[in-house]
């Protein structure tokens, strides 16, 4: 009697641990499936990957870079370690919009305030956000926040949802069909692709000529491109940050009239705009060399030509630390410099083996 | 007791479920598969940096048609299936997409008159945009660079658009765009593909 009494009150307590068991097991399974369904951006289109690696550094920067390809492939931030001890990261990502680069300073701002950050003003061209693809490779990385919050709701194109932003297994669950060796060795952690956001590239294919410009029918950047611009700005002298504009010195994809309308903005503010298409004879770049695409993005040779020529302009002109004198951070770079070197090898390697990379870039898509 | 239990058993069902269930009106997810036009755009007609194309089963015959060598050249249709009968006086330039799968691909013809630009649509090469810049070529209407706006009218009647210096006309799933100078004459010619 007494026992069955017992057992009443324990079967309460017993089913109630079983829901809650229950409950969490479902949890972790619809996280463990979220996580493997995500792409990992791990191999071909590292490029993914950039947004989080970020958040990996142990080590300050004074230079931050923000914006599209036209930063994360052109400049290396290792090389102007390496020249001047300048510690700079480039926070890039493909097709990154201004509104977005706005949103990741405010991010970066939250872990550390550099002294110089520098913007591309390539993503000016873009007024509106374009392709679903890239907003996620740009935002699903980044750390929840509100400006994560607001980088998505200003980025969000027709169709697509903030929900799948909190839950990416409703954007990606369709993927089951397609998972590869990459998404299961991946699932819970992984691995750095970048150089401190650059995108290493040793390939060559030498520019010839470019395709005949299209005819630009409106000279001016749109106003909402504009405001984020200006946002920038702002935000950066609140914080004491010097703002420099840059555009990597490959003519393509941009125009005369777009580039005088960034002198005439950085006239007005008093902002340093390097447009480096005008200083290719001092940065002795050869597009006959330094391009593993034409003339579209530099490769390694030419981003380190650029890094050397700019390193210099930004240690002449901002009192930068010398971080080959710090011994805790030069100990970190020291790691940074031997995976740089290995990645460099590794590619030359395979360039004189096969005659093209094979376990990088669009040749390594799984 | 009993009901938690069960909406236990049911979220854990339904959160399986939902993972693996295909759903409607999605985008292709981004993967390795992914696909993507180039991040370097040249600007370009429409609105700045937009260039993007489609695959339109019915373009040949709803679209604007660019003729050359007696081919019909159309946007969103494949560049492929023509491309062999466009003979071979034209140069070639790609760009691959920032982060993603796909090139974009430009054949400029007779040194510069035309220049014809796809996008990757899954397997094909979609023509999103041909872009006429000299008078040695004319739409299949008869226009070319240098007539005056009068001209174009009566080929093509009132544009859709027309902001005093650019001129947009639509059909189907092509936009036609005409640029004109102060003078009233037209500058560029541009074959747009409307997704």
């Amino acid at each position: 009697m007494q026992k069955k009494a017992q057992d009443k009150k324990a079967f309460p307590v017993k089913g109630f641990v079983t829901a809650v068991l229950l409950i969490a097991v479902s949890i972790v399974l619809f996280w463990f499936i979220q996580r493997l369904l995500m792409p990992k951006y791990q191999v071909g289109v590292v490029e993914g990957s950039f947004t989080e690696e970020y958040y990996k550094e142990t080590v300050p920067h004074e230079v931050v870079f923000f914006g599209d390809c036209d930063v994360y492939e052109n400049y290396s931030p290792i090389k102007m370690y390496q020249e001047y001890g300048i510690s700079a990261y480039i926070r890039g990502s493909g097709e990154q919009y201004i509104w977005q680069s706005y949103y990741l300073l405010r991010d970066t701002l939250r872990h550390e305030t550099p002294k110089v950050v520098v913007l591309t003003v390539h993503g000016l061209q873009f007024d509106q956000p374009r392709y679903e693809p890239y907003n996620r490779m740009t935002l699903d990385g980044m750390k929840w926040s509100q400006d994560k919050v607001d980088a998505i709701n200003a980025s969000m194109t027709k169709g697509e949802t903030f929900a799948s932003y909190v839950f990416p297994i409703l954007r990606f669950h369709d993927r089951w069909n397609e998972l590869t060796p990459t998404d299961f060795k991946h699932i819970f952690s992984k691995d750095v692709t970048s150089h401190n956001g650059y995108y290493m590239r040793c390939d060559v294919m030498p520019f010839t000529q470019y395709p005949p410009q299209q005819p630009l029918m409106n000279p001016n950047f749109g106003s909402n491109a504009m405001g984020y611009l200006d946002k920038i700005r702002e935000l950066c002298e609140e914080k004491g940050i010097k703002l420099v504009l840059v555009r990597a010195p490959l003519e393509y994809g941009w125009y005369p009239q777009w580039d005088k309308n960034v002198e005439k903005y950085a006239a007005q503010y008093n902002l340093p705009y390097l447009n480096f298409n005008n200083y290719t004879k001092e940065i002795g770049l050869d597009l006959t060399k330094d391009t593993y695409d034409a003339g579209v993005h530099l490769n390694l040779s030419g981003a380190e030509k650029l890094s050397v020529y700019f390193g210099k302009y930004l240690k002449d002109n901002y009192g930068l630390t010398d971080f080959r004198n710090d011994p805790a951070v030069s100990a970190v770079y020291k790691n940074k410099i031997g995976f740089y070197d290995f990645m460099r090898e590794d590619q030359e390697r395979e360039i004189r083996e096969y005659g093209a990379l094979k376990s990088y870039g669009a040749n390594a898509i799984e | 007791m009993k009901g938690l239990k069960i909406t236990a058993l049911i979220l854990t069902t339904a959160l399986c479920a939902a993972a693996f269930t295909a759903c409607k009106n999605e985008k292709k997810p981004v993967s390795s598969g992914i696909n993507v036009i180039s991040s370097q755009s040249q600007g370009g007609a429409g609105v700045n940096g937009e260039n993007k194309a489609t695959i339109d089963p019915n373009a040949a015959s709803n679209n604007y048609v660019f003729k050359y060598n007696g081919v019909d050249i159309v946007v969103n249709s494949p560049m492929n299936a023509i491309l062999g009968s466009l003979g071979n006086n034209y140069s070639y330039f790609e760009a691959a997409s920032c982060a993603g799968q796909g090139i974009s691909k430009f054949y400029t013809f007779n040194g510069g008159s035309f220049v014809v630009s796809t996008n990757p649509v899954g397997n094909e090469d979609s023509i999103a945009m041909i872009t006429i810049n000299d008078d040695s070529v004319s739409t299949a209407e008869g226009i070319f660079i240098g007539n005056t706006v009068d001209q174009l009218k009566a080929a093509y009647g009132e544009p859709k658009e027309n902001d005093g210096t650019t001129y947009t006309y639509e059909k189907g799933t092509s936009v036609l765009v005409f640029l004109v100078d102060d003078g009233g004459k037209i500058t560029n010619i541009i074959y747009n593909a409307k997704v």
